[in-house]
């Protein structure tokens, strides 16, 4: 299917490359973007921005890198800015935080909060490694990152998340 | 093996296959020792909870569909953005030719002359384009 894609480049048929391109990545691309925003609403807009950025810069795409270490940059730099304009929203605007419910402070084990207690590198890899099946390969493809540090990062959540949960 | 190196591994086990021997020496080490085996145990609940928990959403139908429509939003954009400038250019290119033929003087002159002509109305009209995008900008 890579090698279709690059005959469409190759013969600057860009709307159909994006459309392959959609096929092949779309649910990948969402669920990296579930990963790093944590809200699935949020990520369907992301996910639109980074085929959008996608199909601008195909014409630009020069085969050095693999399609989907190239898609997967582009989705990394675009999920990366909006955490970071989520951020600074959120700390703009302390003051609409409503004040927490009763309910939240049931005893039953609330996993969201409890992954949001670890670092962003551990959350990402333990969130798509389950994501995507339990593959360390695509992880570290989606990531960026050496397999080697896949696992590294999925060890030391795993042993956070047990202490946490102590 | 100690404890160290059986907790490693029971880690390892839950995202690359043990060999037979490994996971012999793990389940030997963990039968005797008591903290291991709580750690094993506290590791399995941990993943049954994290496989139920994090489920990939589904991504809705209307994602594709709305890709396709800025794509085509911009594509519209992109031609809407250069139809000024090809008229432009057009235009000063009629005008050029229209000199060659009924004007008095000759045509490097003219060329020249229409040539300064078109780079300096293209500087205005970027210029009055810009002014209405900082406006565009401004305002929302």
């Amino acid at each position: 299917m890579g090698a279709d894609v690059q005959r469409l480049l190759h013969e600057r048929r860009y709307d159909e490359a994006l459309e392959a391109m959609l096929d092949l990545y779309e649910g990948k691309v969402f669920r990296m973007a579930v990963a790093m925003l944590r809200d699935a609403g949020r990520a369907e807009e992301v996910t639109q921005d980074i085929f959008v950025k996608m199909w601008r810069a195909l014409p630009g795409y020069d085969g050095r890198a693999s399609l989907s270490t190239w898609l997967y940059a582009i989705a990394r730099n675009t999920c990366l800015s909006a955490v970071r304009a989520e951020s600074y929203r959120k700390t703009s605007a302390l003051d609409d935080v409503p004040e927490p419910s009763v309910e939240s402070a049931t005893p039953a084990v609330d996993w969201e909060r409890l992954l949001s207690r670890l670092p962003d590198a551990q959350r990402h890899v333990i969130t798509l490694f389950y994501f995507e099946e339990r593959s360390i390969t695509e992880v570290a493809a989606m990531l960026g990152v050496p397999e080697g540090t896949v696992k590294s990062q999925l060890h030391r959540a795993r042993r956070a998340l047990a202490d946490i949960m102590e | 093996m100690d404890c160290q190196r059986a907790q490693d591994e029971i880690l390892e086990a839950f995202d690359t296959a043990r060999p037979a021997d490994v996971q012999a020496a793990v389940d030997a080490h963990v039968a005797a020792c008591a903290s291991c085996a709580a750690f094993a145990r506290k590791q399995r609940a941990l993943d049954r909870h994290l496989s139920t928990m994090l489920v990939p959403p589904r991504l809705t139908p209307h994602v594709r569909a709305a890709v396709r429509e800025r794509v085509r939003r911009e594509r519209r954009l992109f031609w809407s953005d250069l139809l000024p400038d090809l008229v432009h250019f057009a235009s000063c290119g009629m005008v050029m030719v229209i000199g060659l033929v009924w004007l008095p003087i000759s045509a490097p002159v003219v060329l020249s002359l229409g040539a300064i002509g078109t780079v300096l109305t293209h500087a205005v009209l970027t210029a009055f384009h810009e002014s209405l995008d900082a406006a565009d900008e401004f305002a929302s």
